[in-house]
């Protein structure tokens, strides 16, 4: 197997190919920072400008500018880190119920639980709407929160479960029988030994939500609560449409999203073709 | 040391924020569907199957559903072929399997509104628009095209965007598909001398074929359950050209407050779901068993 004419040729043509898919998942990615960089009237020229000679940093001061930006930026953060953490907290909790645990209702429970996930958000979305307005939740952080952590727990519970039983419970015994309690058995020792696993469920959670628009529109209709999706959404619909400004609070809106993916990417696939490959 | 007593103190906090907010609404849905109910008008009462027959006798659902079927039959074809030959061009080099796999997977985890967004502004239907530009520019047409006043071409360019977006996800399935193929199979037939469409066709496919379907599966479901990515992007216009299942389900809920007919999509929309699921599960048993 010396290397060859026909293998040169193979692998220029391999590289080629992956320039060409490398581009093509990368332009509207790039456009959109393109965009970013426009100043308000290089947006209409025609032809379009590729590289802006001048670039408009001033766009990223002035979407913050912007209520609709600044406040469901901070909305979004709210909402994403607190529901990221409380299904953490709940869905580790019954993780380890349901990997240290042995009762009857063990199967059929993990199949409610995972049941659920069959369930689209188009058939929930009218008795959330009904439920939220009677609770006076309606327009609030609090519901976003609560539907959210609800809709994420049961993918968290699974992958976090699967982490768990990969521990062995030897682990468990020898500390029980060192005199420690359960509840310093499971935050000091347990858990610090399936982070990979609580990273991987909290990148998932927190993209979800981070990204989730369908339940924000509904569910929201101010400021006091719309989401980052919401705020570009609305950006896009009611001006005459400044799309530099819009990109720019795009390419914000992308970024904690790309950088966390990035960084954790390895654990997150796995975790996501397991779900896939089992659930 | 494994314990039968105290394990609900660890699993009804969970337990119940998922009953109550995804499986209690659900039911409700359910019988909403049998109801009146509209936002607008606080008394209601129950109706029997007269929604479900004004949804089946009723034009607009049906051409909802023949977009949501072009949408979904065209979206999966090439979803999983584009990931099918993103897994096997990607999988024999390390660049393409950390550069190409990363960049692709970007346009998966971004939020589907910019998503929506993004392709809005490139096919913008006069010349300001990229991808108008680079046609008259390269002297393929002679006039800007009306990508998102046409409703077949809105359609078309709705399809493209869900598969820019929905691709990444087969791609890395059908990559842990074919990591389980042996590489002793491929080194056998190379010896037969079968060149590289052979070794596909007769090795690759048939080895993961069990992925490719459970992936179809999988990516049926998801893209028929759409709603964002359209909605954002088009509105379900022009026309209803676009309007997708998910897309008719929301006007009549919360355009037209009717939310006893809108339950009666969102239930119909769930059993199609769980046909969906039904064979999933079907085949991955089957799997286990052989």
């Amino acid at each position: 197997m010396a290397v060859n004419k026909e293998n040169v040729l193979r692998n220029i043509f391999t590289y080629f190919l992956f320039i060409a898919v490398v581009l093509a998942a990368f332009i509207p990615i790039l456009w959109i920072i393109i965009t970013s960089l426009k100043r308000t009237i290089d947006i209409f020229s025609y032809p379009p400008v590729i590289i802006p000679v001048r670039p408009a940093f001033e766009n990223y001061l002035k979407i913050f500018k912007l209520a609709e930006m600044s406040r469901t930026f901070l909305n979004s953060i709210i909402v994403a880190t607190s529901t990221t953490v409380s299904v953490i907290l709940l869905s580790s909790l019954a993780a380890y119920g349901f990997s240290r645990f042995r009762f009857k209702e063990k199967g059929v429970l993990m199949l409610i639980l995972l049941g659920t996930q069959m369930i689209p958000a188009v058939t929930n979305i009218i008795p959330l709407y009904i439920t939220m307005l009677r609770l006076h939740l309606l327009d609030s952080l609090t519901a976003l929160l609560l539907i959210y952590a609800a809709l994420n727990i049961p993918f968290s519970v699974w992958i976090l479960k699967s982490y768990l039983d990969s521990i062995p419970i030897s682990i468990d015994e020898a500390a029980m029988i060192d005199g420690a309690n359960r509840l310093y058995i499971i935050f000091r020792i347990i858990f610090p030994l399936c982070l990979p696993g609580i990273a991987a469920a909290s990148l998932f959670v927190f993209i979800q939500c981070w990204n989730e628009f369908y339940l924000a529109l509904v569910l929201t209709s101010t400021l006091k609560s719309r989401t980052i999706p919401l705020g570009l959404f609305t950006f896009q619909a009611s001006y005459d449409i400044q799309w530099n400004l819009l990109s720019a609070a795009s390419v914000v809106a992308m970024l904690p999203i790309i950088l966390l993916f990035i960084i954790l990417q390895e654990s997150f696939v796995s975790g996501l073709t397991k779900g896939a490959f089992k659930g | 040391m494994i314990k039968r007593k105290g394990h609900l103190l660890f699993l009804l906090p969970a337990l119940m924020a998922v009953l109550l907010l995804t499986l209690y609404p659900s039911l409700y849905a359910v019988f909403l569907s049998f109801t009146n109910k509209s936002l607008i008008n606080p008394d209601y009462s129950l109706v029997g199957l007269k929604n479900y027959l004004e949804l089946f006798s009723s034009g607009e659902f049906w051409s909802s559903l023949k977009v949501t079927i072009i949408y979904v039959v065209i979206t999966i074809f090439f979803q999983l072929t584009a990931g099918f030959l993103l897994a096997s061009v990607t999988e024999k080099s390390r660049f393409g399997r950390k550069l190409v796999r990363t960049v692709v997977l970007i346009s998966w985890v971004i939020p589907e509104v910019i998503v929506a967004l993004t392709f809005k502004w490139m096919f913008i239907g006069d010349k300001y628009g990229l991808v108008n530009a680079f046609l008259l520019q390269t002297g393929l047409v002679r006039e800007s095209i009306k990508w998102l006043s046409r409703g077949n071409l809105t359609l078309l360019v709705a399809i493209g965007m869900t598969v820019w977006r929905g691709t990444a996800f087969s791609m890395i399935m059908q990559a842990a598909g074919l990591q389980s193929v042996p590489k002793e199979l491929y080194e056998a037939v190379e010896i037969d001398g079968a060149n590289n469409l052979q070794r596909t066709l007769f090795v690759t496919l048939p080895l993961i074929s069990s992925t490719l379907l459970i992936n179809l599966i999988i990516i049926s479901i998801a893209t028929f359950n759409v709603m964002s990515l359209v909605y954002a992007f088009s509105g379900g216009g022009p026309f209803r050209a676009t309007e997708i299942i998910s897309i008719y389900m929301y006007k009549s809920a919360f355009k037209f407050f009717r939310f006893g007919f809108a339950s009666s999509i969102s239930i119909v929309m769930f059993l199609l779901n769980i046909l969906f699921t039904l064979t999933y599960i079907k085949i991955t048993k089957r799997e286990f068993i052989t």
